[in-house]
């Protein structure tokens, strides 16, 4: 058994729904069973042997090469497996993913970690707005489950987020862990501005002071160690990002907030 | 083109059928008399199906602001239910609040042909005119919301005559092409605004110094001397509120004998008696409904599942926001004139309350006695989607299902009803009358609701079943206005139906000072307010069916 290969033949001129080609949606179906499935593109459909090359035949490894950012819900709902996108990826990728992991080499669109329940993504390159957010009018974004990025993140990263991690190892864009109901957001880089906004309850671990400042709605709580973070920073050591390397520390200076609601947030800068 | 429906058994309660078998003509989108040479152009074979005319839902929220904002607020409800495009079709989505064009499709899909919308805000009116406008193949129509508005509650602060009210009554019918006058909390809406979290029937408003009961005379008094067949449409006071019976009993009996009607019954029907503090008040509802002619109901059934409320009540949806499922509510007010408040409900089985409102509205059902005088509702979205009647149905016409349902639910509800000894079985015949013949009586439509020589060619054609969910969720075949919509229950046709409005006289000097109000307080001028005919009538596809008035005069 060798992975199963989907090489794009060539740049689709439209949006392409790749959510039929998961582990879980493609267990137990025969190579042909997948060359036949109709993916929906624009307001069409096309088969799948239409848009790709395929070879091999492990549907729990699939590769995804060629890929552009034409290619939406790669890793859609998907349950166990490994899906690997060699070029960039679309939007939503990896929305409510259960388990399993997704490793995509270049950038993604918006949306990437929509409302994700567990496994891990990582992001070699950058990601679009809102990652691990909720939908446009849900409640809750990601649940559970880590999300890497090698590069930065769009604006809003974060919104909406309920469980889970997401580590940045580039930049944060504006208004990141917006409205953020708990969970984890970590940045070794810069975050652009309104840090926090409408943030609930929930963590934004930075390494380094932001440079626009801590904003008027979030109360400085002075300097604390605190003993969960040797800890929370020892469990990064098996991931495969720089989050690994990094020096372990305790100190930080506290932030809470949004107080323009319960203000149960914190913004936790390394000292 | 002459059709000719053969041998189908007809129930046709406003002529006094019941199950004869007999043929229907259809010209030109009427039903008319047998032709004298015999000459036919077309025929479908009806023999051994139930024939009924097309049902008729008198109260069902399917336009206006309220449920626009139901859809923006709820994509989930839209995610769930998907609805792709046909050749034939277009697209929708949305279960408890369906698109427009969805909701069209389903109505006529479950056989029936006529819808009305019971709040239409009248600065919503073009809003909510233009969404039914929408809404394919059935008729529609709506009743204007009054009671809360500043320039009525002005009058009657400043103890204007009858006379001046029920020409303002009669201006809002005309410009916002209504047919008849609801009144939601009757001015709790406006109460809620200065501060004021309940109002009881007797209770002032604080600011004008007028009560519910005062309002509820003066409207229902106005509706009855402009000759506007439909009643006042009464949303009550202290809807849900557990008690609220006391208020309901007084507001039926109150009213001195005019017509009214008492609108989602269910929820006005709540005693405190029990360990829960919550018991049913349908055995003395009932009891009152039989006594009292005058009063007709319907009764917002609920169902369990996740659906929406959306109500014009600000004040009691407020009230009910820490329980929205999921956790997210709009209340709002609208351009001054009144408000809204729309909250995502899930009605449990297991939940004590939710149980024991689901067996509240089956006992009210079951003895009323007068099937005229009660309609089957479930004040859609609020109490379920109307794609459930079907269900509701079975639940009237079959005894053992329905009990076989109540052993199911919440055992300490179980207790405080007496539903499982009631017998009564709804026949086809009071199904006839509740959906058809009664609901065209109450709304005022002439040529509605029966099957009669005249009549319009509305016609739904089932298949005897006894799972009547199954035989009323599927008809054979629905004609609107003599075309085949439905066979084999799917739609086969679409068509637009009328918009049906009343149109009472009122004295032109009316407007002298309504245009002096609109300049001084509102957002736009009386000219734009005033919503013409043309409106509806020029897409080319919406028409409009002014219905008869009844004779009028001083009460």
């Amino acid at each position: 058994m060798s992975a199963l290969t989907f090489t794009l033949k060539q740049a689709p001129a439209q949006r392409v729904d790749c959510s039929a080609l998961t582990p879980t949606a493609l267990a137990d179906k025969s190579v042909a069973d997948i060359a036949a499935i109709e993916l929906v593109m624009g307001n069409s459909t096309a088969r799948v042997d239409s848009l790709f090359d395929i070879t091999g035949d492990d549907v729990t490894d699939i590769n995804i090469n060629n890929s552009t950012n034409k290619l939406d819900f790669i890793g859609h709902s998907m349950a166990s497996g490994k899906i690997t996108v060699n070029g960039d990826a679309g939007a939503y990728v990896g929305q409510f993913l259960e388990a399993g992991e997704i490793t995509v080499a270049g950038n993604t669109d918006v949306y990437t970690a929509c409302e994700m329940k567990g496994g891990q993504i990582k992001v070699n390159g950058n990601t679009g707005d809102f990652v691990g957010g909720a939908r446009p009018g849900y409640k809750n974004g990601m649940t559970g489950g880590t999300v890497i990025i090698a590069g930065n993140s769009g604006d809003r990263t974060g919104d909406h987020m309920r469980r889970g991690m997401i580590l940045i190892e580039g930049n944060a864009g504006d208004y990141c862990g917006t409205r953020m109901v708990s969970g984890t957001i970590a940045v070794l880089g810069q975050v652009g501005a309104h840090l926090g906004y409408a943030m609930k309850r929930g963590t934004l671990l930075l390494q380094q002071a932001p440079a626009n400042g801590i904003s008027a709605n979030f109360n400085d709580c002075g300097s604390h160690t605190l003993a969960f973070l040797p800890l929370m920073l020892a469990s990064f050591k098996k991931l495969d990002s720089k989050f690994a390397e990094i020096e372990t520390f305790s100190r930080v200076q506290r932030y809470a907030g949004d107080l323009g609601g319960i203000g149960m947030g914190e913004i936790l800068v390394k000292i | 083109m002459i059709t000719k429906l053969t041998g189908g058994r007809i129930y046709d309660p406003a002529h006094g059928i019941d199950g004869e078998i007999h043929d229907i003509y259809v010209r030109d989108g009427r039903i008319v008399d047998a032709p004298v040479d015999g000459k036919i152009n077309d025929e479908v074979d009806l023999r051994g199906k139930v024939v009924m005319a097309g049902a008729i839902d008198m109260h069902t929220h399917i336009g206006g602001g309220k449920i626009n904002i139901a859809r923006t607020m709820l994509p989930e409800d839209h995610a769930a239910d998907v609805v792709a495009r046909t050749e034939l079709m277009r697209s929708g989505c949305g279960h408890a609040a369906p698109s427009t064009l969805t909701a069209g499709y389903r109505y006529a899909e479950m056989g029936y042909t006529a819808g009305f919308e019971p709040a239409i805000l009248p600065i919503n009116a073009r809003q909510a005119h233009m969404e039914m406008g929408d809404t394919p193949i059935i008729d529609k129509g709506g009743y204007a919301m009054l009671g809360s508005d500043d320039y009525l509650l002005r009058m009657m602060a400043a103890n204007n005559d009858q006379e001046a009210i029920n020409n303002y009554v009669a201006w809002i019918i005309n410009h916002t092409q209504a047919i008849g006058i609801k009144v939601v909390n009757p001015g709790g809406i406006n109460a809620f605004k200065f501060n004021q979290r309940k109002l009881d029937l007797d209770e002032k408003n604080k600011y004008y110094n007028v009560s519910p009961r005062e309002i509820l005379m003066r409207l229902a008094r106005a509706v009855k001397e402009l000759g506007v067949p439909h009643p006042l449409h009464v949303h009550g006071c202290n809807l849900g509120v557990p008690g609220n019976l006391g208020t309901t009993l007084d507001t039926m009996e109150g009213i001195e004998g005019l017509p009214m009607h008492m609108t989602h019954i269910q929820f006005h029907s709540y005693g405190t008696e029990g360990d829960f503090k919550f018991s049913s008040g349908a055995a003395e509802i009932a009891e009152s409904i039989n006594r009292n002619k005058n009063i007709t109901v319907d009764v917002g059934q609920i169902l369990f599942g996740q659906t929406v409320t959306a109500s014009g009540d600000t004040m009691r949806q407020f009230a009910g926001s820490p329980h929205a499922h999921p956790n997210k509510y709009v209340c709002m007010d609208i351009e001054c004139d009144a408000g809204c408040g729309v909250v995502p409900f899930k009605y449990k089985d297991q939940s004590y309350v939710n149980a024991l409102q689901w067996m509240i509205g089956l006992e009210t059902f079951l003895m009323v006695d007068d099937p005229w005088r009660i309609f089957l509702t479930t004040d859609h979205p609020n109490g379920a989607p109307f794609t459930s009647y079907p269900h509701l149905i079975k639940l009237l016409m079959d005894k053992s299902f329905r009990n076989d349902t109540l052993s199911t639910l919440h055992p300490e509800a179980q207790k405080a009803s007496h539903l499982a000894t009631l017998d009564r079985e709804y026949t086809l015949y009071d199904i006839a009358i509740m959906t058809r013949a009664g609901a065209a009586k109450l709304v005022g439509l002439a040529d509605r609701g029966h099957l009669g020589v005249g009549g319009a060619a509305d016609i739904t054609v089932y298949t005897d079943n006894p799972d009547r969910e199954k035989m009323f969720s599927k008809p054979d075949y629905v004609f609107k206005d003599g075309t085949m919509v439905v066979k084999d229950g799917d739609l086969i046709n679409v068509t637009w139906g009328t918009t049906h409005v009343v149109k009472p006289e009122y004295d032109s000097s009316v407007e002298v000072e309504l245009k002096k109000y609109f300049d001084r307080y509102h957002t736009q001028k009386m000219g734009n307010f005033k919503m013409s005919d043309d409106e509806i009538v020029d897409d080319g596809r919406g028409s409009l069916t002014v219905q008869p008035l009844h004779k009028g005069g001083k009460v």
